[in-house]
């Protein structure tokens, strides 16, 4: 195999000494292999294949409470040696972090997980073409006139190294797909990502996007103002994308937050709705069993019934706040791993009857935010916006934005579907599991 | 590294591809993170490999690895070989490249004040500068977030292929990028992220005003946060500055005037195009006004190259002249399928990702006008200089700005300030009310996302100020 576990090993016991020999104090040393293959399918059939054998280093140092960070596509030590002696001869010069927090002591409850691996995907990778033909066909089978998407799947190693002595390899698999159809004036998008293959899942993905692309082929225009909305779990998992990072203790900290002026305790959202970080959901693509500061990841609230529960943090994020690392470094900025969303009581039907004046909006892209603090924002609703009247599905909308604040939308949620989505593509960057969403009074524009 | 990227066109074609290219490819970067005049900490990044693309019987393939030697290379010049031939019997319509006269060149950008002439700590003063300007511009609000991460990098690049190319290029950039938070009780806050950029030296920092831009800025916004007026609800004239038409034109003209996406090669990332090819050259869309250039041989832009990825010569692109579209941006692969040349608009990110088309300075060209005279005859309108939420659908016609830096405009003089103004038009409802330009032009720099892997590269957007006529403006949510 091409990822061998024993080099990173000893290239990040390297490091770590080459970082005490230039006088620092402290350093954590994070080393990840990749190999990955990718089928861009473009007008129906493969427009180009990627495929990356990439080795990533990335280092962190301290001296007198100064901070620095380095990064290599390399694993040329002599390279990354020079770089490590020329930080330590720049980090005198600066004045003390205002972030600085010793690196923890090894955390014994932090092991690698061991059901973050799929060897079908290994085996996969060797010949995906299979897999593309069928996401393809699937969705032309369907009705629809022309397929675009992404076939990406890999293996990666990641190994963390500290000068506190915490020293792990964790290896994984991961397998995304989204696919676009067109048909008419509509289209229909659906993306999915996991740790493990389920061809179940990527043949759903496909009849997801040629089902909206069809029901959104003959399109309409509708005027501005404010709808009673569902939002697909591709949608909310965009949107969470954003309102996630509002939950790290860093934009807390420097106020880029909507959270800014609240506090654990209080309420900021309908009382159906709770949001966990869980990255021990080993399925799902950001499942890990230890941070960049080598802490034990934990399932995290961040939202319980509506009331905001808890930010992300990393040891300095923590140390600002005193309070305590969550599992979520980031050397500077903590991150989420999983953004799980807890499924609520009704089918994805009964929503829709629930609904029975208003749209449902399955895909969106080009969230922006006229102000993070106020959560003011928008964003463009793409592929299908289904229209809804008594309960059912009417006809399709031309495109429109959602054009409101994080507040009204939080607040505004009135019930979730039973079934969750695991959902990944081009605008989700951390995976999200999510149901579909019934929001009231929401601000549509274009 | 020559030698290496010779080596993988070689064996590329030994394996029998019948194109191959090989990019070594190379960024370092340092950068300071401060939160206002306390430092975060420093950084420094570097990225350094080489990406192998094939063509075979009609299939292409890209591999690339961060391993620099022969092993190496010959491993990711197999796998792209290998990931082509296996797919191609899915590709129906095979892929050509057009016919090119292809560069043998070696530039660079020489700088006047070299990285290496100051230490990295030396731009800390500098930065908390910075901070002390805006914090002392304030006179009633509260600076409550001051976040600048500046960044100074050299990128080099050989590229070669089987065609002939040899390209080697060497350009620094420079970046500073400042988030600032203003706010006032019972009035909320407004936010602004200020940034420079340039392929340029450490006299950037000289050249530019920033400390001053930043203080106007922030006193700008201090005002409008305060005292800001909602906009007129009637039709109004509206006149846009340099930074908001500039982001217009690459929003609404760059990007839909990619052929790539005009062909829907992007179809399910950032989208298609409301321009299909057959408007090439035909279709009228905007006004005598609307001449949109995207030139990526500007010395000194952050877009700035003279061959690109492909071993095309770089030169300007006329995408509408007088409300015409004119000219696709292209790469080889999309040229041969229109049947025209390459306009040399491949870029690539690093050495990890693939040569696709790209915009580099684009600008809509600026009128004869002084800015007085566009304001001159306006009873009631709105300059809106400058803004902060935008977006735009992906066939890249209906935009929407929210303006930041506002102003009523009363008897054709700039008044009281207006918050947040909601811009939504079409690009063509844009194109074809331009009512005048002033002499104008200002360059705004930006990094553009796309592509998947997404790579985001950077470029300077711009114009002149611009006049519409008779649109109505929106007010963005407050709570």
């Amino acid at each position: 195999m091409w990822l061998l576990l024993s080099d990173p090993i000893y290239i990040g016991e390297k490091i770590l000494k080459a970082a005490e020999a230039s006088g620092f104090q402290e350093c954590a040393v994070l080393l990840t292999t990749t190999d990955r293959s990718m089928v861009k399918i473009v007008n129906s059939q493969p427009g180009i294949v990627q495929s990356w054998r990439t080795y990533s280093t990335s280092i962190y140092v301290a001296r007198g409470e100064r901070i620095a960070q380095a990064s290599f596509d390399t694993w040329s030590l002599d390279q990354i040696s020079r770089k490590i002696s020329e930080l330590s001869g720049n980090i005198d010069q600066l004045e003390r972090s205002m972030l600085y927090a010793p690196l923890p002591d090894p955390d014994p409850r932090a092991r690698p997980l061991s059901k973050a691996f799929d060897d079908k995907i290994e085996k996969l990778m060797e010949d995906p073409r299979d897999i593309a033909e069928m996401m393809i066909n699937r969705a032309i089978e369907e009705g629809v006139e022309r397929v675009a998407g992404i076939l990406d799947l890999g293996i990666n190693v990641k190994c963390l190294a500290t000068s506190k002595g915490f020293n792990a390899c964790e290896k994984r698999s991961f397998i995304d797909a989204h696919l676009r159809s067109f048909k008419g004036e509509g289209s229909g998008h659906w993306g999915y990502g996991s740790r493990y293959y389920d061809p179940k899942e990527l043949e759903e993905a496909a009849l997801k996007s040629a089902e909206y692309a069809k029901l959104s082929a003959s399109q309409r225009s509708i005027e501005p103002g404010k709808y009673d909305v569902i939002l697909s779990p591709m949608v909310f998992g965009e949107l969470l994308d954003s309102i996630v990072r509002g939950f790290t203790g860093f934009s807390y900290l420097v106020g880029t937050t909507f959270l800014a002026n609240r506090k654990p305790g209080d309420r900021i959202a309908s009382e159906v709705l709770t949001i966990k970080d869980s990255p021990h959901r080993e399925d799902m693509m950001g499942s890990t069993g230890f941070d960049d500061e080598g802490v034990s990841t934990r399932e995290v609230a961040l939202v319980e019934k509506g009331v905001f529960r808890s930010l992300l943090h990393n040891s300095k994020t923590a140390r600002a706040m005193g309070t305590e690392s969550t599992g979520n470094a980031g050397w500077i900025m903590p991150r989420p791993w999983n953004i799980c969303v807890e499924q609520g009581d009704r089918g994805d039907e009964e929503l829709i009857r629930d609904l029975r004046r208003g749209l449902i909006a399955t895909n969106n892209w080009y969230t922006r935010y006229h102000n993070f603090v106020e959560g003011i924002f928008s964003t463009v609703l793409r592929d299908a916006i289904l229209i809804v009247d008594n309960g059912e599905i009417v006809g399709a909308s031309r495109r429109m934005r959602i054009a409101d604040t994080v507040n009204n939308l939080l607040t505004n949620i009135e019930a979730l579907g039973k079934r969750l989505y695991k959902v990944k593509w081009w605008e989700i960057t951390t995976p999200v599991e999510s149901p579909y969403i019934l929001v009231r009074e929401v601000r549509i524009s274009r | 590294m020559e030698e290496l990227a010779l080596y993988a066109v070689e064996y590329a074609r030994n394996l029998g591809a019948s194109y191959a290219e090989a990019r070594y490819h190379r960024r370092e970067l340092r950068s300071i993170s401060m939160r206002g005049d306390r430092i975060i900490g420093i950084g420094t990044r570097i990225s350094e490999g080489i990406g192998v693309r094939v063509l075979y019987e009609g299939s292409m393939a890209f591999a690339a690895t961060g391993r620099l030697d022969r092993e190496g290379v010959r491993s990711v010049v197999e796998r792209a070989v290998s990931g082509a031939r296996t797919f191609s019997s899915l590709v129906k319509s095979k892929i050509t490249l057009s016919r090119e006269k292809i560069g043998r060149a070696s530039y660079e950008v020489k700088v006047l004040k070299p990285f290496e002439s100051l230490a990295l700590g030396d731009r800390v003063p500098y930065l908390k500068d910075l901070y002390i300007a805006a914090q002392n511009s304030l006179r009633e609000a509260k600076l409550s977030t001051f976040i600048a991460n500046y960044s100074e990098e050299i990128e080099e690049k050989i590229v070669v292929n089987s065609d002939g190319a040899y390209i080697r290029s060497r350009i620094p950039k420079i970046e500073g990028f400042i988030n600032i938070v203003i706010s006032y009780p019972g009035k909320g806050s407004m936010s602004k992220w200020y940034e420079i950029a340039a392929s340029k030296g450490l006299e950037l920092l000289e050249e530019e005003r920033v400390s001053n831009n930043i203080s106007n800025m922030v006193r700008n916004i201090e005002e409008a946060l305060i005292r800001g007026i909602s906009p007129p609800r009637e039709k109004i004239d509206v006149v846009l500055g340099p930074e908001l038409v500039g982001l217009m034109m690459h929003e609404g003209v760059g990007h839909p005037l990619e052929a790539d996406r005009v062909l829907g090669r992007e179809a399910a990332q950032a989208g298609e195009s409301y321009v299909k090819p057959e408007m090439v050259g035909k279709a009228r869309l905007g006004n005598r006004y609307a001449n949109v250039i995207d030139d990526p041989t500007i010395p000194g832009s952050s877009g700035f190259y003279l061959y690109d990825d492909e071993g095309v010569p770089a030169r300007p692109k006329t995408l509408y002249r007088e409300g015409v579209v004119t000219e696709l941006l292209h790469n080889r692969e999309t040229a041969a399928l229109m049947m025209v040349n390459s306009n040399g608009s491949s870029r690539s990110m690093d050495y990890a990702s693939e040569p696709i088309v790209r915009m580099s300075n684009t600008y809509l060209a600026p009128g004869d006008m002084e800015f007085e005279e566009l304001i001159e005859d306006i009873e009631l309108g709105v300059y809106i200089k400058n803004n902060m939420e935008w977006n735009i659908d992906d066939t890249r016609w209906q935009h929407r700005y929210i303006g930041l830096e506002a102003f009523l405009i009363e008897k054709g003089e700039l008044g009281r300030p207006v918050r947040n103004p909601v811009l939504e038009i079409t690009t063509g409802d844009f194109l074809s009310s331009i009512a005048g330009a002033d002499k104008t032009l200002e360059f705004f720099p930006g990094t553009c996302g796309k592509g998947e892997p997404s790579q985001g590269v950077p470029v300077w957007m711009g114009g002149p100020n611009v006049r519409i006529s008779k649109i109505y403006l929106g007010v963005a949510p407050i709570e």
